[in-house]
């Protein structure tokens, strides 16, 4: 009856985890935690279940949207991806909601997860290719020949790559030609302290590659900005979401953000709204959204 | 001193305290208990298995048995979830009774003893800071952390509770209530310092889920929530006297202080164990055993067995509900404890006939 307790239950613990631990690594190591990238089909897949904004873009810009018959939160564009089945966001899928649409094969941008509910969709061999995320867009142009061959669409993937690079390629002697750099700052999120975008953001990668300057890159990733900090940065032109915008009520209440009034760009009300994914996506569009960030930039 | 040895024998009377054995503990109460519950449980539990995204082709299952696609979806993805929301769900309700009784506190939940601040802490510390962690121990390393973190906060609130000597429930609670806020400000500077993507993560772990119940999780949660369940049934006449008071329980012959540490033990590990497979999900520890309580009786000896098969039906019944209504995604199901539990409790709290909250 005078058991030890503590003792008594430190030992109990201690097992259990031990066991479960073994169990664990066990389990990660019968199923490889590296996804499949280069899926062999031996017929071209018409049930497509696509996790990523972009993702979803590529599969319509191919001409195979047809063939999607489900998508996550984040794929909104074209207007078809949002009458596709939803899986719920990106990051929060359901094993079971994937399987129940009989997916032939499920592309999914990096950062899908959680990790558990993939090793459950792997475990019973759902077909399964990866994207990298796009860092770059070498990284894209890659993506879209990934999904290309798998959809054996290679013709169009090739040329659509091939009209992108000539965007890109375009868009890059412009920007060198007219040698400005207006000075950008991109906000996320308007309410209390403004978050805005640092290096090694979707947005950073953005304002370089429209030829701007990211007054914020002294920081990393998306930071909280205090108002005598966006004085002193100063802004010529402040770049935000839609969906950021519309939280404060459009650009005029964008001029109410702590410290903007004292900014060059509230001045000249040089305030740009764009759609976030078009924006930030960084799928087929990103060339268009980089021109059109580039031809607000320069039209006044 | 006459006096008093009377009072101690009308208590012993009144409330008759027993080191049970695990046969006695069959009584004809909570035999009926396990019975009642367990009948329902059951059905519950095969309810919950019929419902689902994928729609199951329930003869293909007995003609191809578990290798074929529709068996393996049950046995590897819905048997594994609903069995580990049942334990979870036990695991939560008891630790709720057992804190409630043990600090005399309606409002004692198993957050008040910092496992879950912790669990969250340690989580936040692991993405944010040391993702290495996860890549070297693979698909369970944010359940360990959970688990450790959860763990170490609940030793820590329970040394300072003891600072100043003895076992003190209002130093205890203190203690919890600082810790608590301690750590919820460490979570915010690590949300402060996380990426877009860390921070997502770090929001939908908090949010609680079964999404990703695999075998090997419930084997542990369910061997940890059946020994603690069988323990604290162990010491539910202890929490009888402990209801009395204190220095009264004193007197009876129960030692309050290794009570205490055994609860709070107790409680911490299943509770842990809990957290770190599903993530923070409120409000089940907290008013299971009240919905006892109100509509049944307050004795622990009953109130402790039927908050695990309470807890365990509604957990089940939650997941159910969280991962069908928007199928095929699915919601958290910490928000649908709170969504659905919250006006049911206050309904049952201002019903017409009711007598109230005591």
């Amino acid at each position: 009856m005078k058991w030890q307790t503590p003792v008594c239950i430190t030992f109990i613990s201690a097992l259990c985890f031990a066991s479960i631990f073994a169990f664990a690594l066990q389990a990660t190591q019968a199923i490889s935690a590296e996804p499949v990238t280069a899926v062999h089909f031996d017929n071209v897949p018409t049930r497509v279940v696509s996790i990523g904004g972009a993702t979803t873009e590529i599969l319509f810009a191919l001409g195979v949207g047809d063939r999607v018959i489900g998508s996550d939160t984040t794929s909104y564009y074209p207007e078809q991806a949002q009458e596709t089945a939803k899986v719920g966001y990106m990051r929060a899928l359901s094993a079971e909601g994937v399987l129940s649409l009989e997916p032939e094969v499920v592309f999914a941008a990096e950062g899908a997860g959680p990790a558990k509910v993939l090793s459950q969709l792997q475990a019973l061999s759902t077909p399964w290719v990866s994207l990298p995320e796009v860092t770059s867009l070498d990284l894209l142009y890659e993506n879209i020949m990934t999904i290309g061959q798998v959809m054996s669409r290679e013709e169009s993937s090739l040329a659509l790559v091939a009209r992108l690079k000539k965007e890109q390629f375009q868009l890059e002697q412009a920007i060198k030609a007219d040698n400005k750099k207006p000075r950008i700052l991109f906000v996320m999120q308007h309410t209390g302290s403004p978050m805005v975008a640092g290096r090694n953001t979707a947005a950073d990668r953005m304002i370089r590659l429209a030829g701007g300057d990211n007054v914020a890159s002294a920081v990393q990733g998306y930071k909280p900005l205090t108002a005598e900090a966006m004085v002193n940065l100063n802004p010529q032109w402040i770049l935000s979401t839609t969906l950021g915008a519309d939280k404060v009520g459009g650009t005029e209440g964008m001029h109410g953000l702590p410290g903007f009034k004292f900014t060059a760009a509230a001045k000249a009300n040089h305030i740009i709204v764009m759609d976030g994914l078009f924006l930030l996506g960084f799928g087929p569009r990103t060339l268009q959204a980089a021109q059109e960030l580039r031809s607000f930039l320069h039209d006044k | 001193m006459i006096n008093k040895s009377n009072e101690m024998s009308e208590h012993d009377r009144v409330i008759p305290v027993m080191h049970i054995p695990l046969v006695k503990m069959l009584s004809n109460t909570s035999l009926s208990i396990w019975i009642g519950g367990g009948v329902v449980l059951f059905l519950v539990m095969f309810f919950s298995l019929s419902m689902g995204a994928y729609r199951l082709d329930w003869s293909s299952v007995l003609s191809t048995g578990w290798h074929g696609r529709d068996g393996m979806i049950l046995l590897d993805i819905r048997l594994p979830r609903v069995l580990l929301s049942a334990s979870v769900g036990a695991a939560l309700a008891v630790s709720g009774a057992a804190l409630q009784g043990l600090f005399r506190n309606p409002l004692a939940d198993p957050g008040l003893i910092g496992i879950s601040s912790g669990a969250v802490l340690s989580v936040a510390l692991v993405i944010v800071i040391f993702p290495a962690w996860t890549a070297w121990s693979g698909l369970y390393g944010l359940s360990l952390a959970a688990f450790i973190g959860g763990a170490l906060t609940c030793v820590l609130i329970f040394k300072i509770g003891r600072l100043k000597g003895g076992h003190n429930v209002m130093q205890l609670i203190l203690a919890g209530v600082a810790i608590n806020a301690l750590a919820g400000a460490a979570v915010g500077f690590l949300t402060y310092l996380s990426t877009d993507e860390q921070l997502r993560t770090l929001t939908f772990w908090s949010m609680g889920s079964f999404g990703g119940a695999m075998w090997p999780a419930v084997w542990m949660t369910t061997g940890v929530t059946l020994i603690s369940v069988a323990f604290l049934i162990h010491q539910s006449g202890h929490l009888n006297r402990l209801l009395l008071g204190e220095a009264e329980a004193r007197y009876l012959g129960t030692d309050t202080d290794q009570l205490k540490r055994r609860i709070i033990l107790l409680t911490a590990l299943s509770v842990g164990c809990a957290v770190a497979v599903s993530g923070i999900i409120g409000f089940v520890g907290l008013v299971i055993p009240h919905l006892i309580r109100l509509m049944w009786k307050a004795d622990h000896r009953v109130l402790i067995p039927s908050s695990a098969i309470l807890g365990a039906i509604l957990m089940i019944l939650a997941d159910t509900f969280a991962r069908t209504v928007v199928s095929p995604a699915e919601l958290p199901v910490g928000i649908v404890t709170s969504l659905l539990g919250g006006p049911f409790f206050l309904w049952l709290l201002f019903r017409p006939n009711s007598s109230g909250a005591s």
